[in-house]
């Protein structure tokens, strides 16, 4: 990307040289500017654009490629597409990836997930029924309080001695 | 998706994904991976046959874990873990 109207030109034009660069007026001004915003293509041609018509094309073509560069043109990268047998081959290549992962633990999950609860679609409907009654809920904590203590007490009770002599005359 | 509001004595939602991934949450559980946790603990490694001895029962329609004073109701929708948590209001029965 050219710059329209690099400070070099500039100077080589107000050297005294008469051209289609040379200045009808001698802008001591304008040159500062330049000297300092000469990146600044904009202001390049601003400075210059009363002398040059040809400066517009080149900024505008400037513009161009500008706006060009960031253009995707997705009509020309259709062109690309896969071919028949490469579309198959990639299928199968994707398919024995996805094969060669470990299914265990997903399909695991999966599995005792499905066996507990069904899938229902009254979410709203299962989930505001009435909860158990206190009397249930009561029994409940009673017979579980029940199996606790029965549990604590469960003893061993040795009738018989833990050693005993084999075989001994 | 529910909210807090329609379902009674409702005090906090969890909506978790079959993987346990929280999808959404609100009240009193919002955000609570833990419980998440738990819950998805709970469901994936219980057997249905260690909690319902022989072949004959079908899964659970829903399984309400109850405190003295408030209560887990979890059932499984679209494939989503729906998880409530309710103040346990028992309901009692009208005796003539």
């Amino acid at each position: 990307m050219g710059c329209c109207c690099s400070t070099e030109q500039e100077n080589l034009s107000q050297d005294g040289e008469v051209n289609e660069r040379t200045r009808l007026l001698n802008d001591p001004v304008s040159n500062t500017y330049q000297v300092t915003a000469s990146s600044n293509d904009y202001g390049n041609h601003y400075s210059t654009s009363a002398t040059k018509k040809s400066d517009d094309h080149s900024v505008l073509n400037q513009i161009l490629q500008h706006t060009a560069s960031s253009i995707i043109d997705v009509g020309a990268l259709e062109c690309h597409t896969l071919e028949q047998h490469e579309y198959i081959e990639r299928v199968r290549t994707y398919n024995q990836r996805v094969n060669a992962i470990p299914q265990v633990k997903t399909s695991n999950k999966r599995h005792h997930e499905v066996q507990l609860l069904y899938d229902t679609p009254a979410t709203e409907r299962v989930l505001s029924a009435q909860p158990i009654s206190l009397a249930d809920f009561n029994m409940m904590i009673t017979a579980s309080q029940k199996v606790v203590a029965a549990v604590a007490q469960i003893r061993v009770e040795h009738k018989e001695d833990l050693v005993v002599p084999f075989g001994i005359p | 998706m529910h909210g807090i509001g329609r379902v009674p004595d409702e005090v906090g939602h969890l909506i978790l994904s079959e993987d346990g991934a929280v999808i959404a949450s609100g009240g009193e559980l919002e955000n609570a991976e833990q419980m998440a946790n738990t819950v998805l603990c709970m469901l994936t490694r219980i057997n249905k046959g260690q909690l319902w001895p022989g072949d004959s029962g079908d899964a659970f329609k829903k399984i309400s874990i109850t405190y003295t004073d408030h209560s887990y109701v979890i059932c499984l929708s679209n494939k989503n873990i729906h998880i409530v948590k309710r103040r346990f209001v028992p309901h009692e029965p009208i005796k003539v």
